[in-house]
C-alpha cells in the first residue's frame, strides 16, 4: 500500500552542537529548516501540506538520535482527521535513541472530526542513559450536530523499549457511543485527553514530590494522574475540556524536565 | 461494574486468559512469556501493576501447591528468576488447562472470580449487604457469559485497551494517605 506521507530524520552530534544530518520527506509530510532556539539544540517543525488526514491515508515517521544528540520535534499545526468512510487513517512512528541523547516530542493536538477513524502506533527503542519526553493529546472536532465526540474511534499505541526490554505499553482506545465516553472510568465528562511519558536518568528519585505541586495548580481545570513506570520513568494522564489546558500542562512539564537537563525553557506554540 | 467488565476486564483479563490458554495448548511458551511482559507494561499505574504482580505470584505458588503441573512449576520458577512478572490471568489459564477445563469456561470462570472479588471488596468497604452483593453477582452472570463468548472474536491487537478515567483514579489512589485494597 502506498504511503501518503513519509518523514525520516537523523540527529547527530558535531562537537557541542546537534545537527540534523539526514532529512528525507515525501508526499504530504514536510519539515521546515531546523530552528536553533538554543545554540546547540535544533527544534524541528513538521507540517502536513494537504491540510488534513482523510480515509485510507498512511503516514510514517522515522527518527534517529545518535549518541549525545538533542532534538525537539513538534508540528506546525494540529493534525486534523476528517471522516474516513472507507478505511481508517494509520500513522506510525519509530524512534531510536542512543545513549546520552535527548528527544522531546511535543506535537499539536490531534483533532478528530465527525466519523473519523484514526490509528497510530509509536515504537521507541532507547538505550540506557537516553532521555525521552513523549506527549500526545486528542481532541474532538466540531461536528454539524454541535455535539462533541462524533468521531468513530481513535486507537493509540505507544511502546517504549529500554535496552530491548518493553517497559511501557500505552494502549488508548476512545470510541464514543450514546453515553460511553462521558461516563465514569472513560472520559468522566471531559472531552480532551492528554498523555505524557518521560524516561530520563536526570528525572531523579523524588520527581513525584516535585511534580505533585506543579500539577495541583490545574486541579480545577483538569483531572490528572501520574505514576512511575517499570523503569522508574514517569507517566502522566490528563483529562480536560480544552486543548490549551493540556498544552499548558505538557509545556510546564517539558520545561520542568528541561531545567533538570540544563536546557533553557521552550515556548513552541505558534499562534 | 458493567462498564468495568465490558472494557477493562474484557480486553485485559478475559483476552489475556484466552491468549495464554491458546499458548499453553500449542506449546508456544516464548509467546506466553511475551504476553506476561506485555501485561505488565500495559499497567501504567505502579500500584495496579505491583498489586497484580503480587496476586499473580501468590496465585502461581498456590496453584503449584495444589496441582502437579510442570507448566505451573515452570511459571513459578520463571517468576523467581525474574524472567516473568506473574499475572493472574496467565496463572488462571495454566490451572484451567491443567484441569482440562474448556477454554470458554476458563475465561468465564476467570471473569467470575474477578467480579466476585470486586463485589466482596464493596461489601466490606461500602454499605452494601451480603445479600445485595450476591444479587449483583447473580445479575452480572449473563454479562460474564456474553464477554466470555465475545472474547473469541477479539484480536491480540486489542489487548489491554485502557480507560483513561480509571487509570487516573488508579494513579491518584497511590497518593492517598489511606488505602483499603491494592486490588
Amino acid at each position: 500500500m502506498s504511503i501518503t506521507g513519509t518523514l525520516r530524520m537523523k540527529a547527530v552530534c558535531r562537537g557541542d552542537k546537534t545537527v540534523v544530518a539526514d532529512t528525507y520527506f515525501d508526499g504530504a509530510f514536510k519539515v521546515a529548516r531546523p530552528i536553533y532556539f538554543e545554540e546547540s539544540e535544533p527544534t524541528v517543525y513538521s507540517l502536513h501540506v494537504g491540510g488534513g488526514y482523510v480515509g485510507g491515508d498512511r503516514y510514517h515517521t522515522d527518527v534517529v538520535l545518535e549518541q549525545g544528540a538533542k532534538m525537539t520535534l513538534t508540528t506546525q499545526s494540529a493534525a486534523k482527521v476528517y471522516k474516513t468512510p472507507n478505511a481508517p487513517v494509520f500513522q506510525s512512528m519509530n524512534v531510536s535513541l542512543a545513549q546520552g541523547s535527548a528527544f522531546m516530542y511535543v506535537p499539536d493536538p490531534l483533532i478528530a472530526y465527525e466519523r473519523a477513524r484514526f490509528q497510530q502506533e509509536t515504537i521507541i527503542h532507547m538505550e540506557k542513559g537516553a532521555t525521552l519526553l513523549y506527549s500526545d493529546s486528542m481532541t474532538p472536532g466540531w461536528s454539524e450536530s454541535g455535539r462533541p465526540f462524533r468521531y468513530e474511534w481513535i486507537r493509540s499505541k505507544l511502546k517504549i523499549y529500554e535496552q530491548g526490554v518493553l517497559q511501557a505499553y500505552d494502549h488508548l482506545f476512545l470510541k464514543p457511543d450514546e453515553h460511553g465516553l462521558f461516563s465514569l472510568m472513560q472520559m468522566e465528562n471531559y472531552t480532551h485527553a492528554g498523555s505524557l511519558f518521560i524516561v530520563s536518568p536526570q528525572l531523579g528519585q523524588n520527581w513525584q514530590e516535585e511534580l505533585g505541586p506543579l500539577l495541583e495548580l490545574y486541579d480545577n481545570q483538569a483531572r490528572i494522574g501520574f505514576s512511575e513506570l517499570k523503569n522508574s520513568g514517569c507517566t502522566i494522564r490528563i483529562l480536560a475540556n480544552a486543548s490549551h489546558v493540556i498544552e499548558e500542562i505538557i509545556l510546564k512539564c517539558t520545561n520542568w524536565l528541561r531545567a533538570k537537563l540544563d536546557q533553557k525553557p521552550v515556548l513552541l506554540r505558534k499562534y | 461494574m458493567r462498564m468495568y467488565m465490558t472494557n477493562q476486564m474484557a480486553y485485559t483479563d478475559a483476552l489475556a486468559c484466552r491468549l495464554a490458554y491458546e499458548d499453553i495448548e500449542s506449546g508456544r511458551f516464548d509467546h506466553l512469556r511475551e504476553l506476561d511482559h506485555m501485561l505488565s507494561a500495559l499497567a501504567l499505574p505502579k500500584e495496579t501493576r505491583e498489586g497484580t504482580r503480587r496476586i499473580g505470584e501468590r496465585m502461581a505458588k498456590l496453584c503449584a501447591d495444589l496441582y502437579k503441573s510442570p507448566f505451573i512449576d515452570t511459571y513459578v520458577k520463571q517468576i523467581r528468576q525474574k524472567k516473568v512478572n506473574g499475572h493472574p490471568s496467565i496463572v488462571f489459564a495454566l490451572a484451567a488447562h491443567h484441569l482440562q477445563a474448556d477454554k470458554k469456561d476458563a475465561i468465564a470462570a476467570h471473569l467470575f472470580s474477578g467480579v466476585h472479588s470486586l463485589i466482596q471488596n464493596a461489601v466490606r468497604a461500602v454499605p452494601l449487604g451480603q445479600t445485595d452483593g450476591q444479587r449483583i453477582l447473580l445479575a452480572l452472570q449473563p454479562l460474564i457469559q456474553e464477554i466470555a463468548e465475545r472474547t473469541e472474536t477479539m484480536t491480540e491487537e486489542e489487548l489491554g485497551m485502557n480507560m483513561p478515567g480509571l487509570e487516573i483514579a488508579q494513579m491518584r489512589h497511590e497518593q492517598l494517605p489511606v488505602r483499603l485494597f491494592m486490588s
